[in-house]
């Protein structure tokens, strides 16, 4: 059924408009409806994991197309934007978590979210629509549609349910994000203007000979969009600001899956479709990821806030992703793909656990915590494995990624390798640091004393991403291998840029630029 | 003039051309002595509305048709698709103020009658100026516009800011109208027509433009329909016209008058040589910069949005620059303006119209600090001038998103790729107060001074206007092909 | 060519010579009684001095406005009645006519406008 892909995208929206006709007072009609769609559209995303690669099933269900409109280009007809959604290797383990995770934020809302809950529901919904799109979308004014959609939910899930400075975190996201994308839309304009097509996979296979100069300026347009959503290196001051006065649940989607719209883009245009330009700029992508690595764990460990201190190893598990990507080789490319998903599922976790915490605490600051693991053994014990997880512990799921990451790298570039590498000791360091303060010594403070431990509802929810954790580690195959049919084809891609970055040859010069010269005159 | 001139003046063509002109001109009349008559005020605004109605349907008829008019009445008026479809933006954003205007004026509504009829001959004046292709019908047409603005502007004669609003409005106006009267003059005593036409020749284009004399002349008019349309720098007068006059005629200002006098600069773009087309970017780049900085300062929703609106001109203007440097597709810069301007039409029309509901509730309403709270107190309300904040940002899925999207590309497609990346960047800084306004609305809570919740239910005409703006603004969001085909 | 201007050129003479021989036979002809108040230069009938800032009626203006609405009328008039013969050898002259009626319909309609809302009464 060639429309599973549309549905699974406009669920969540759909849902969003059910909810919003509903009562005002009805809140736990509220919850019940969001938690419905969303475990829906979770079960539609793990059969369609489950279907994808399946040599049985038709090619035709992970693509879906319809005309749009049409925009003006450099040949004599206009250049048809398609709505036009498909799912690929690139794509599918990112849409996977997104369906997957959601069902589980929406239920950790039960515990902080309790003012306008109808308004909450809605734009948690209408954000899963919006993450989808650029998931799923293939045409490039579309997944431009797509991403900037979804910055709108995440800006007013922090401006209403944020903390106290939520205001100035969530213009400064907002703004920040769209410096970028706005940047990227001229380029957008660019290749739909000289190359008459919007279409992802044409233009995968038109960009690929476009003069390097060219690819340079796409690239750098591309990256920056990218990289500030990402967050890389000089970009990243929006996310530990956005991310403490985010409530739990949006904290959980921004680290979870929102950052890897960014990863993704990365991997999807600026590798896939302007492979001379990353084979020209891997050094300088890759040093701002093993810097990022560096800087993000020194930053986090020189946290105080338990919330601040988790955005900040994002910004360095995020160093691993870029990475990884950039080193361009297939063990890098393996593995930055992998440590998206890690990073979604072990930061989501941890930021579940702060909310959790806070909860009861109403504090995150790591002084004010010590021997909580007497007072709440079960909150321990959750936070134990995703800390473990999270710094890459054998047999758990951040040290597949890691490792493959962080093999690729060296294979690129040594001393770039290495200074990632110092990223996993420091990692540690923070982690287990931050762990030991809060879990262990003396129980001294009366408040910590009162703690409850975790009940069903939040051990429900957090079960299913433990059991990814552990079967992430242990069978990282079960996900990789459906990937791996489509990053070969990326492989391919910079395996040929390469051989002609050798040669010491420019591209071949484009066919549809000498096209252009004629149709101006 | 010799016979044959005389009897094409007369044809059926130019009839049909003018029809939705006619059709204006005598509802405007047919409303006026109306007014003389007891008759109910029902019966008066069906007037009003079958006059628009019927100016508009004569309008699609002929974007909808086999045939267009085209060139008639010895050659100074246009009626082809392009100005059929300026002429539905028109009666679109005419039909919006009036409907906004509807219980804007409940304190003193003595002068409804005079009113509506000055808004019909408003439109008049803009579907006139959008078609001409003579510098006497512009003026003409551009006069007809004005004049009624000039007493709308003024009509709540009992506030100080509004008799202030249209006196500013006038004097500068008339200083304008005087500029393109003198630059006209200048231009025909080089060329000896007042016609564009001799534009579209290369030959006589090129000999017009090597004099000084008519070099002046160009500049002139440029600078009157400069000020019309509130470019830099020629828009020092909109915060205090925009602020001062009753607000749904703010928005007809801010639509209306600004769609029609980049119809008329579209159609004389050929007057304009390829050489300026930098200092036009610059001159965009500016008016951008200066709109937005200029807004981010305001406490005052409605200051606000008139600067927004300077900025919004400056991105038209950015389109322009790159159609006069020479943009290979041809009419791609009128279509991006159409569709731009058709979206600001919505949007602003549908902004200045939701803050006219406000304002009715009490001064302060339009301030930020009143729009606290909005969210809460009137959701449906806030929900739609959010999508006109967004739209007004170029969000996507919103009108604003593609004709920002067009205009730009008219810039990239002439190469003009740096000016295009500032004015992308300089929109950036325009989110800054669009967001302002969404905060205040969703995500404050009503402080101390805030003004109290209204209990006043909104009225029939200001909800239809209201809900067929959002209707319009995500149409050409989420499904523009029909708009992009006709334009 | 410039015969053809004769005629303005005598017309002209005419009107000025008119006018300033009314003047100059009143001065001679006429008896002069010397008063203060008309030694004061002529200021269309205000005083001259004291404060700019006397109100005036508003009704000199609408009169005054209402006065130019008629005599560009006229002015727009003239043309086609010297025009009314070639036009209709031209074979448009009913459609020119039914124009110049249209127009100065319109202008009734805004006789009839001012006059109902009671623009033509002095003392409201």
């Amino acid at each position: 059924m060639q429309y599973e892909l549309v549905l699974l995208t406009f669920l969540p929206l759909l849902g969003a408009l059910a909810i919003a006709f509903t009562p005002k007072g009805a809140e736990r009609l509220q919850r019940l409806a969001a938690l419905a769609t969303t475990l829906v559209v979770a079960a539609l995303g793990v059969r369609l994991f489950l279907a994808y690669g399946d040599s049985g099933s038709d090619q035709g269900r992970f693509l879906f197309e319809l005309p749009w409109f049409s925009l003006p280009s450099s040949y004599g007809a206009d250049t048809a934007v398609n709505f036009k959604l498909g799912l690929d290797g690139v794509s599918l383990l990112m849409v996977t978590l997104t369906a997957v995770l959601m069902p589980i934020v929406i239920l950790s809302t039960w515990g902080h979210v309790h003012k306008r809950v109808k308004e909450f529901m809605v734009w948690m919904l209408v954000m899963q629509t919006g993450m989808l799109g650029t998931f799923l979308a293939l045409d490039l004014v579309l997944f431009y549609f797509f991403w900037e959609i979804s910055l709108i939910p995440l800006y007013f899930l922090i401006g209403i349910w944020g903390g106290e400075r939520r205001l100035y975190a969530t213009v400064k996201f907002f703004l920040y994000t769209l410096a970028g994308s706005l940047v990227m839309m001229v380029a957008i304009i660019w290749i739909l203007w000289t190359r008459g097509t919007s279409d992802v996979f044409e233009l995968i296979n038109i960009l690929c000979r476009a003069p390097l100069t060219e690819q340079l300026w796409l690239f750098a347009a591309f990256a920056l969009a990218f990289g500030i959503k990402v967050p890389l290196l000089p970009f990243h001051t929006w996310l530990p600001d956005a991310h403490t006065e985010a409530p739990t649940s949006g904290s959980v989607v921004l680290a979870g899956v929102l950052l890897k719209m960014g990863t993704y883009g990365l991997v999807r245009f600026c590798i896939h479709m302007l492979p001379g330009a990353a084979v020209e700029a891997a050094p300088v992508m890759m040093a701002l990821g093993a810097i990022g690595i560096l800087y993000g764990a020194l930053l986090a460990w020189a946290q105080d806030d338990l919330k601040r201190l988790i955005a900040c190893s994002s910004v360095s598990h995020l160093g691993y992703v870029v990475l990884g990507l950039f080193a361009l080789t297939p063990a890098g490319i393996n593995g930055g793909m992998l440590q998206m998903v890690n990073h979604g599922i072990s930061t989501g976790l941890l930021f579940l656990l702060v909310g959790m915490i806070y909860e009861r605490r109403h504090s995150r600051a790591l002084d004010a915590f010590g021997g909580v693991a007497v007072a709440m053994p079960l909150f321990a014990l959750f936070w134990v494995i995703t800390t473990l997880s999270s710094v890459g512990l054998p047999g758990l799921n951040g040290f597949v990624g890691e490792y493959l990451v962080l093999v690729g790298a060296f294979q690129a570039s040594p001393l770039w390798a290495i200074v990632g590498l110092s990223g996993v000791i420091f990692g540690a360091v923070y982690m287990l640091m931050a762990t030991r303060r809060m879990l262990f010594g003396a129980l001294d403070k009366p408040e910590n004393r009162e703690l409850t431990d975790l009940n069903a509802r939040e051990i429900g929810l957090m079960l299913p991403l433990v059991a990814l954790v552990v079967w992430l580690g242990v069978s990282p195959n079960t996900f990789m291998a459906k990937t791996q049919p489509s990053i070969e084809m990326v492989n391919l891609r910079i395996a040929e840029a390469r051989r002609a970055a050798l040669a010491g040859l420019d591209a071949a010069p484009a066919a549809p630029a000498s096209q252009r010269e004629e149709s101006a005159r | 003039m010799n016979a044959s001139v005389l009897k094409t003046l007369f044809s059926d063509a130019a009839y049909a051309a003018l029809a939705p002109l006619f059709a204006l001109g005598i509802g405007a009349l047919a409303v006026l002595v109306a007014g003389l008559f007891p008759l109910g005020k029902v019966a008066r605004a069906v007037l009003v509305l079958l006059t628009l109605l019927a100016a508009a349907a004569l309008n699609v008829g002929m974007l909808l048709g086999d045939s267009v008019p085209g060139l008639v009445l010895d050659g100074t008026f246009v009626a082809d698709r392009t100005t059929a479809m300026w002429g539905v933006i028109f009666t679109i954003g005419v039909g919006l103020a009036w409907l906004f205007s509807r219980h804007y004026y409940d304190e003193d509504a003595s002068h409804q009658n005079e009113h509506d009829v000055l808004m019909l001959a408003s439109a008049l004046g803009m579907s006139l100026m959008a078609g001409a292709r003579d510098l006497i019908v512009f003026f003409i047409g551009l006069e007809l516009l004005s004049i009624p603005l000039y007493a709308l502007a003024a009509f709540r004669r009992n506030r100080a800011k509004s008799v202030e609003a249209g006196l500013k409005y006038f004097l500068l106006g008339a200083f304008a109208a005087g500029f393109f009267l003198y630059g006209s003059a200048l231009i025909y005593a080089v060329s000896g027509t007042l016609k564009l036409d001799v534009f579209a020749d290369p030959a006589s284009r090129a000999k017009i433009l090597e004099s000084p004399m008519a070099l002046v002349g160009v500049a002139m008019l440029t600078g009157s329909l400069f000020f019309k349309i509130s470019v830099f720098p020629f828009h020092l007068w909109v915060p205090d016209v925009y602020e001062g006059s009753p607000t749904p005629v703010t928005g007809l200002m801010a639509t209306g008058t600004k769609a029609a006098a980049f119809a008329f600069l579209l159609n004389a773009l050929l007057a304009l040589p390829s050489s300026t087309s930098t200092s036009l970017a610059i001159i965009a780049l500016i008016t951008m910069a200066l709109g937005n900085l200029g807004a981010l300062v305001q406490q005052d929703v409605k200051r606000m949005l008139a600067y927004s609106g300077i900025a919004h001109a400056g991105v038209v203007l950015l389109g322009i620059a790159g159609a006069v440097a020479g943009d290979p597709k041809q009419g791609g810069a009128v279509q991006a303006a159409l569709f731009y301007m058709a979206a600001y039409v919505a949007t602003a029309g549908g902004a200045f119209g939701v803050l006219a509901l406000l304002e009715r509730d009490g001064e302060r309403m339009t301030t930020l600090e009143g729009l606290k709270g909005l969210g809460q107190r009137r959701p449906y309300l806030a929900a739609a001038l959010t999508v006109f904040m967004l739209s007004l940002a170029g969000i996507p899925a919103t009108g604003g998103f593609l004709g920002k999207w067009m205009v730009f590309s008219v810039a990239v497609r002439a190469e003009m790729i740096p000016a295009a990346v500032v004015g992308v960047l300089l929109s950036v800084v325009a989110l800054g107060y669009y967001l302002r306004v969404i905060i205040a609305m969703w995500m404050q809570e009503p402080g101390e001074d805030s003004p109290l919740a209204s209990t006043r239910a909104i009225a029939l005409p200001a909800t239809l206007a209201s809900a067929a703006c959002v209707a319009l603004v995500l149409v050409m969001g989420l499904a523009p092909r029909w708009f992009l085909d006709h334009m | 060519m410039l015969e053809s201007y004769a005629p303005i050129l005598i017309y002209a003479a005419v009107v000025i010579g008119f006018a300033v021989a009314n003047l100059v036979i009143s001065d001679l002809l006429g008896r002069k009684r010397r008063t203060i108040d008309k030694d004061r230069p002529y200021e269309s009938g205000m005083t001259p001095e004291g404060s700019a800032r006397v109100r005036l009626s508003i009704h000199f203006y609408l009169v005054a406005v209402l006065f130019i609405l008629f005599d560009v009328e006229s002015i727009f008039l003239v043309p086609w009645a010297v025009s009314a013969r070639a036009l209709s050898e031209a074979g448009v002259g009913p459609i020119v006519f039914a124009e110049i009626s249209l127009f100065v319909g319109v202008l009734a309609i805004g006789l009839a406008y001012v006059w109902r809302k009671g623009g033509l009464e002095w003392d409201r």
